[in-house]
């Protein structure tokens, strides 16, 4: 199942969340990438981990957002996915 | 008109055809050509000269350029790549030029000067011109020329000024000749070797594209309102100021904000100056200003009020910047608002690279009125997207901090700790409740965007920024 | 508050940019600037950004969708973390119509408080009056629960309800201003007037702001940054204002139930102006900070 949290205004995030998945895969797709790309990469693990979360395909189509909206749209995306019943 | 030097007594050599011009001039492989970039977003000479000249099956050519944009940036980057072109000198570069650039792909480190620097350099002969081909937009049958006849009048020749004063050999290129005689003349046919009637130099309505930038947001707006009443507090908006602000869209709203306010208290300025834009001839149509001093006209509005009115005035970039010159304009100036892509805690000002190291924009002539102007005031947002303004230290230093006496964001005003007397002023005002200072607005950024960390460049030189009195200011690398 | 801007919940750009304008509060809108399909993202955006560095002693409050809305419950459950933190001191219920509307919440509201380390009645709310209904209740919501700090004039739906064109006549909202203002007082609350949705018209927006100063209101709410200013102005205790109120406590009229009755610039001075000279003062000093 996939849901989608965010949009691509500047700023913001839009981001995918794929439960079909047998292991964590991050794709980050950002214009700031040469600048945060290991911050960005560090939130999303660090979400995903305190979420308890091992298994999900997390797609991002970044444009400029801070690790804190980075995080807000990750959470809500995982919150979709658990009412939505997926295998989060 | 400025005073220009005698160079020929020969008259002009009108040609109809590359080869009719090319069979005259002193062709080789590794000369030095300049062009300037007036006609801006709308230029076809420099891709139609380069042309010719790779078809003449030359190579290794040096560009001493004004600067590179629009169609030119496609060209110079084709010239670069087949090695018809191997060293530049410019005030800057776009991408994908600038991407060449920073790849080391040319033979020589690029040299980035400020538009005063290029005039100084010119003038002392630290760099040199063989031939200087120089659009303009009419031309008549003794070599006079301008920017302000014919079907793409781009108005002031500023910068082309001086290559017709200090080039080897200056070439006009025209789509225009005219029958009588012009009687607006910015160079004179005694600077003039040749002409070559061309097709089209180019399309004059695409000037402004690119380089105006558009809509104000109410983050803008709040900085330039700030700024705009900082100045007036401080009493620098009286009769008899000076001004010029750059071309960025903050700077451009503290250009409308302050003529509200000389509307409002019935202020007349004595000249504005810089790149005249419509907006600024309206002002001086208003009577705001006495007069205008035009380097480069941005729009045909500018281009037309050139050519009519008597207290709008063409100047050379060494009238406008050179800074050996006492007289220039620049060190005239009461107030220079300008922009950066980044600042840092001592107040350095970036305007050629972006954080990220890539080569994005232009010193132009900030450096130059910063260094001359009473007060020079930065503005910028304190973070562009998630990229913060301020650093410890800029990626490439531009304009050096001790010219630099403001910053101004939406999150507070920094003073430099070089104009205690300042600091002094805002502190006992109602201004202090937005005082801050340059390491208060790393940190609020930088805590909020997170530090950007970016690969250090450790290749060999790939450009020199220079100071605008000659030497190396700052130094790019190639990844 | 003088100004009180309104910012979108689930706009990243609006919300980080929002401390900078200079408003006096601002109120982050779950309701109406939220589809309901977006309600949970902005939720979370709210969670995440209210809790950095530059909220400190910034006044954030959250408009929350109305008691007969699905999404209220939730609304308040998901702002729990950052009422407990306070960084939200208060909320503005959307479309309040009865006094139970705000009975509901309140207790919600207390059960937060009990389970957090919060003092009770530290979390305020606001009641947004925006239809005729509510202006008629407007006595009887004043009087609900005690953490009700202020009522709201909203005039769009009032003016879709009545059929008035707000925009025809400087008069056309007087009676149901005044009635919110006469019912605030009543119980000692404050009133806030309603946005001005112009906004590129600052005259206009200056003409309303003085009405609804005349008439009684504190503040406006305000929806563009460039309406601030003026608001601000139009809302802030003038010098003339503070100095006389200053005359009138500092002229030994004042005993020590703080009760006199004299006389400064040939007006009367009795108990009532004395208070009113003191909300004066007490507001002055609110603006230096």
């Amino acid at each position: 199942m996939k849901v989608t949290s965010g949009s691509t205004e500047k700023m913001d995030a839009l981001v995918e969340l794929d439960d079909d998945a047998s292991s964590i895969t991050i794709d980050i797709h950002s214009p700031v990438s040469s600048l945060y790309r290991e911050a960005q990469l560090r939130c999303v693990q660090e979400v995903l981990e305190q979420e308890g979360v091992d298994a999900l395909a997390v797609t991002i189509e970044d444009n400029h957002a801070i690790d804190a909206v980075l995080r807000a749209r990750i959470r809500s995306a995982l919150s979709e996915l658990g009412t939505k019943g997926g295998s989060v | 008109m400025e005073h220009q030097e005698v160079r020929t007594k020969q008259p002009a050599r009108i040609h109809r055809t590359w080869d009719s011009l090319f069979s005259l001039l002193s062709l080789r492989n590794g000369m030095h050509i300049s062009f300037h970039h007036h006609l801006r977003y709308g230029d076809q000479v420099v891709s139609q000269v380069l042309n010719e000249l790779a078809g003449y099956g030359l190579s290794s050519l040096s560009l001493c350029v004004s600067s590179i944009m629009g169609p030119a940036v496609e060209a110079v980057t084709e010239a670069v790549r087949t090695g018809l072109v191997t060293s530049l000198e410019t005030t800057g570069a776009k991408p994908p030029l600038s991407d060449l650039i920073a790849e080391g792909a040319l033979e020589t480190p690029v040299i980035f000067r400020t538009h005063g620097g290029r005039s100084r350099a010119l003038k002392t002969g630290e760099t040199g011109i063989d031939i200087a081909f120089i659009a303009a937009s009419a031309v008549d049958s003794r070599g006079a020329c301008n920017g302000v006849d014919g079907p793409n009048p781009f108005g002031s020749m500023g910068y082309a000024l001086d290559d017709a004063s200090y080039a080897d050999v200056v070439v006009v290129v025209s789509d225009y000749l005219s029958e009588q005689p012009l009687s607006y003349v910015s160079i004179v046919p005694e600077q003039v070797d040749h002409v070559i009637l061309i097709d089209s130099i180019g399309d004059s309505s695409r000037m402004s594209e690119g380089s105006l930038r558009g809509k104000v947001s109410p983050l803008q707006d709040l900085i330039a309102s700030r700024t705009a009443s900082v100045l007036s507090f401080l009493g620098v908006i009286a009769d008899g100021f000076s001004y010029q602000a750059g071309s960025g869209v903050i700077s451009m709203q503290v250009t409308r904000r302050i003529a509200d306010m000389m509307r409002e208290k019935g202020i007349t300025g004595s000249f504005a100056s810089g790149g005249i834009t419509s907006a600024l001839v309206e002002l001086l149509e208003q009577g705001l200003f006495t007069e205008l001093y035009d380097v480069q006209s941005f729009d045909e509005r500018a281009a037309h009020s050139l050519k009519n009115n008597p207290s709008h005035h063409e100047m050379s970039a060494g009238m406008y910047a050179d800074p050996t010159r006492v007289d220039r304009i620049a060190g005239r100036l009461d107030v220079m608002i300008l922009s950066a892509t980044e600042v840092d805690t001592a107040f350095n000002l970036n305007s050629v690279t972006g954080t990220d190291g890539r080569i994005i924009g232009a010193l132009g002539g900030a450096p130059d009125t910063a260094e001359g102007a009473k007060l020079t005031v930065a503005v910028v947002p304190s973070m562009r997207g998630r990229i913060p303004t301020i650093h410890e230290r800029v990626r490439t230093i531009c304009t050096p901090g001790e010219y630099v006496d403001i910053v101004v964001c939406e999150r507070g005003i920094a003073v430099n700790p070089l104009r205690p007397g300042l600091q002094e002023v805002l502190e006992n005002s109602l201004y202090r409740e937005c005082l801050t200072d340059m390491r208060s607005l790393l940190t609020i950024t930088h805590t909020l965007c997170g530090t950007p960390r970016y690969p250090e460049r450790t290749g060999p030189v790939a450009a020199y920024v220079e100071k605008n009195t000659g030497g190396v200011l700052d130094t790019l690398r190639a990844l | 508050m003088r100004s009180v801007l309104y910012v979108p919940a689930n706009s990243p750009s609006k919300i980080l940019n929002a401390p900078v304008y200079g408003s006096d509060s601002i109120i982050f809108d779950l309701e109406d600037a939220v589809q309901p399909e977006k309600k949970n993202e902005a939720r979370f955006l709210l969670q995440e950004l209210l809790v950095l560095d530059q909220y400190d002693g910034v006044h954030c409050a959250v408009r929350i969708s109305d008691v007969r809305s699905p999404f209220w419950r939730e609304d308040l459950r998901m702002l729990t973390p950052l009422l407990e933190a306070s960084r939200v001191r208060t909320l503005r219920v959307a479309k309040v119509e009865s006094e139970h509307d705000l009975i509901l919440i309140d207790r919600e509201l207390g059960s937060i408080e009990r389970n957090s380390a919060l003092e009770e009645g530290s979390i305020t709310l606001q009641a947004l009056l925006e239809t005729p209904l509510a202006i008629e209740e407007a006595y009887r919501i004043s009087g609900a629960c005690a953490r009700t700090e202020a009522l709201v004039f909203g005039s769009e739906d009032y003016c879709s309800a009545t059929g008035i064109d707000r925009y025809g006549s400087p008069f056309a909202l007087d009676y149901p201003r005044s009635r919110l203002v006469a019912a605030a007082a009543a119980y000692g609350r404050e009133a806030y007037d309603t946005a001005y949705g112009a906004f590129r018209d600052i005259e206009g927006l200056e003409q309303e702001s003085v009405r609804a100063r005349a008439l009684g209101f504190i503040g406006k709410s305000v929806i563009h940054p460039s309406q601030i200013d003026v608001v601000n102005t139009v809302f802030s205790v003038t010098e003339k204002e503070a100095e006389w109120a200053r005359q009138v406590l500092g002229a030994g009229l004042v005993d020590e139930r703080g009760t006199g009755v004299t006389q400064v610039e040939g007006m009367m001075i009795d108990t009532p102006v004395i208070s009113r000279a003191q909300r004066i003062l007490a507001r002055a000093e609110k603006q230096k900070r």
